[in-house]
């Protein structure tokens, strides 16, 4: 058998999405604020917890099923399909949470700071601080009566302590045709990196507001000249980071197969890390190539680490982020602006033809 | 209920060990203004040394005395061979096991050290929060490496290794061993206070101030920066070899998961900095006693009762999930706090020492019989 049966392809590509559609949310505060920005993933968590939370009190209160999401949810024996629209108010939710929490970030630590003459750096601790409160926030909530019947205890790593974590992998709508069987969360995490790059590519080149957005970014002091609020724009700049990030977050529950369970350090922890791989590989100060190279360190990670097992031994796999870490670090020492930055045609030898063409015009 | 003497012990071990990875991430952070967010990745290398490098040693030493202790058996029965080095070997060798004591500080500071170095090659060409993301990246792939390579952290790296005992011939073991680990944090106070007061100090904070004035004046940047990297990475592995001796802290195990722990050794530090005041030893040292004595460790140690007191059982909150909420709600509001309203710290930066010229005119006069 080769090392990457379809299963792993299918969890490659949602791992890919996953961390596309976040990168992008670090490329987009980074634009605007100059900060990297460490709480970025932990918004996709609390939108997690706010999905999750929806998705049963609807369940519950319209009766959807009778009472299972109360009692068969730890077992994740029984599927339980729940109407569309369910799901919906879910997502959107997820959606405008992660966006005001992002929000939240900007107007209550952020500009507070900014105003006080912070440096760059003390505004990037100033974001991991932030990201500590909200996981106080969120193990707190997680472990409120209610809530607490929606979660499977589950062993951490650290210190070996049960936590409790939200699975409802049992939701997720599954296809299957018997011998091929594609989870829906897969399906959904390539359209909304797709819907991402579309939207973005949309909104910043053919409304007003993408315009403005450009213009506060490449010249905040210009466009405030010209009468845009920087201040505003930059708000909603971040809504929109932090709402992308509430969509990967609304994908982690339900499909924690692939990646981790959700608690308050899980998975943020652990992917936190290679979302800004995918920032800095793809470029840091361009959309565009932050979700392709979002897209790239999930590919690294899932898909060519496995693909390396037959000659490096199946021990390889363990190792998957010391590959993505190291495309960091290449890509900072040598090309720091990114994959974005670099000049295809140039690389690929194309320039060299137009050069040319240009000679035998004047000749 | 907690013995009142034991809580010491773990309150002075908690400010011991913060202590030396504090003033350890100051000496690159604060002093010379290299952003370390790998700062948990040479800590790990203390707990590497202890954990493997001398566990082997004495059990290569140990091997003809006890019965039953192999060096192959450090990895492959790691809970049985270092039980038996601990109740068998250790107790009755105290020469042996202040050898090794000493061995274990001058491989972690020499690892420490290189390893510093080379983390240092970056940075001379990053600037900045680049500079601290490749750092933090970094430190996860060395994190991820230990983690599930065997030969150094054993097939079973969310257990982790035992740690040998080299404080069993004392009689009572872990208070020597916070005693050891109070000591070397004394130790690590002075030797940074007189770097602090000497030129390299200046140094450091000129390179920090304006790097091209400093090089204006023929200071190689890229050396001091160098220097202050191993230093600190030096003393940072120190730390981790502090950590996995002291029962109270490393709990007589050492794993990948607690050691290269990110939140722990890294962000911790840097929240304690920043309290305490950037480049200010002793704003560290009171910033570090601050947190240990009044906040976490009362919190870790009496969470049970504390979530009673403030009725958050009553709220269905256990013991557990609200202790590990209070403390990341501490962490992150001292870091928003000090920064949005204290951020020089609680202790600033103090002037640089310099020489005390009344005091040597006087002392030249004098040679001199010359009357003031």
């Amino acid at each position: 058998m080769a090392a990457i049966d379809l299963e792993s392809t299918f969890q490659a590509l949602y791992y890919a999405s996953l961390l596309s559609i976040l990168s992008v949310g670090i490329t987009l505060s980074y634009m605007t604020t100059k900060v990297f920005n460490f709480a970025h993933v932990r918004f996709a968590m609390v939108a997690s917890y706010v999905a999750a939370t929806i998705i049963l009190v609807l369940a519950k209160s319209f009766n959807i099923h009778g009472d299972f999401a109360w009692h068969n949810m730890a077992g994740m024996q029984v599927r339980v399909p729940l109407p569309w629209w369910v799901y919906a108010v879910a997502l959107v939710s997820a959606f405008i949470v992660g966006g005001l929490v992002a929000v939240a970030q900007y107007y209550l630590v952020l500009r507070p700071l900014q105003k006080r003459g912070a440096g760059s750096m003390a505004l990037m601790i100033s974001t991991l601080g932030f990201d500590f409160i909200l996981v106080a926030v969120l193990f707190i909530y997680m472990t409120l009566p209610q809530i607490r019947r929606l979660t499977v205890k589950t062993i951490s790593l650290v210190g070996r302590v049960a936590f409790d974590s939200l699975r409802m992998d049992s939701l997720d709508i599954v296809i299957s045709n018997g011998s091929v069987t594609v989870r829906g969360a897969v399906i959904l995490a390539m359209v909304f990196a797709l819907a991402t790059i579309i939207g973005l590519y949309l909104l910043l080149t053919r409304t007003k507001l993408g315009v403005m957005m450009r213009s506060s970014i490449e010249n905040p002091n210009l466009a405030l000249v010209l009468g845009i609020n920087v201040d505003r724009v930059f708000a909603i700049t971040w809504f929109i980071a932090g709402a992308i990030a509430g969509l990967a977050g609304y994908l982690f529950i339900f499909a924690t197969v692939y990646l981790t369970p959700v608690s308050p350090t899980t998975p943020s922890d652990q992917i936190i890390v290679s979302v800004f791989a995918g920032s800095i590989v793809g470029g840091i100060n361009s959309v565009p190539g932050s979700i392709g190279g979002g897209f790239l360190i999930g590919l690294i990670e899932k898909f060519f680490v496995p693909l390396l097992s037959p000659i490096a031994g199946p021990g390889i796999v363990k190792y998957d982020k010391v590959f993505s870490m190291l495309a960091v670090a290449l890509t900072l020492l040598f090309i720091p602006e990114g994959l974005a930055s670099v000049n295809w045609r140039r690389v690929l030898g194309l320039g060299r033809v137009k050069v040319r063409k240009a000679e035998e015009v004047k000749a | 209920m907690v013995n009142a003497v034991v809580l010491t012990e773990q309150i002075l071990s908690f400010i011991g060990v913060y202590t030396i990875v504090t003033l350890a991430l100051n000496i690159k952070a604060g002093h010379t203004g290299i952003p370390d967010f790998g700062h948990a990745m040479f800590f790990g290398i203390g707990g590497i040394v202890v954990g493997n490098f001398v566990a082997h040693l004495a059990a290569a030493l140990a091997s003809s005395v006890v019965p039953g202790v192999t060096v192959h058996g450090v990895l492959a029965k790691n809970t049985e061979t270092l039980n038996l080095l601990n109740t068998k070997y250790f107790p009755t060798h105290p020469g042996v096991a202040i050898g090794l004591l000493i061995f274990a500080i001058v491989v972690a500071l020499v690892l420490g050290g290189i390893v510093g170095w080379l983390a240092s090659l970056p940075a001379l060409r990053l600037r900045g929060e680049y500079l601290a993301i490749l750092l933090l990246a970094t430190a996860e792939a060395v994190r991820i490496f230990v983690t599930y390579t065997k030969q150094i952290m054993g097939s079973t790296p969310t257990v982790g290794l035992s740690t040998p005992d080299l404080f069993a011939w004392a009689g009572n073991s872990a208070a020597a061993a916070t005693a050891f680990t109070v000591i070397m944090a004394i130790i690590v106070y002075i030797v940074f206070q007189r770097i602090h007061n000497s030129p390299a100090g200046r140094l450091f904070r000129a390179v920090r101030d304006d790097e091209d004035a400093a090089k204006a004046l023929g200071r190689d940047v890229v050396v001091v920066r160098r220097d202050a990297m191993i230093i600190g990475s030096a003393v940072a592995a120190l730390g981790g070899v502090v950590y996995a001796l002291n029962p109270f802290l490393g709990g007589g195990a050492v794993a990948a998961v607690s050691i290269f722990n990110r939140v722990f050794w890294t962000f911790w530090p840097w929240a304690l900095m920043i309290l305490g005041g950037m480049a200010s030893n002793r704003g560290v040292v009171a910033a570090t006693a601050l947190v240990g004595i009044l906040l976490i460790w009362p919190i870790r140690v009496y969470k049970v009762q504390l979530a009673k007191a403030l009725g958050a059982s009553v709220l269905g909150l256990d013991p557990n999930s609200f202790g590990n909420a209070l403390e990341y709600l501490l962490l992150g509001l001292l870091i928003i706090l000090a920064l949005a309203l204290k951020p020089e710290g609680i202790i600033p930066e103090p002037p640089s020492k310099t020489l005390d010229f009344r005091k040597k005119a006087e002392k030249v006069l004098k040679e001199e019989k010359v009357e003031l």
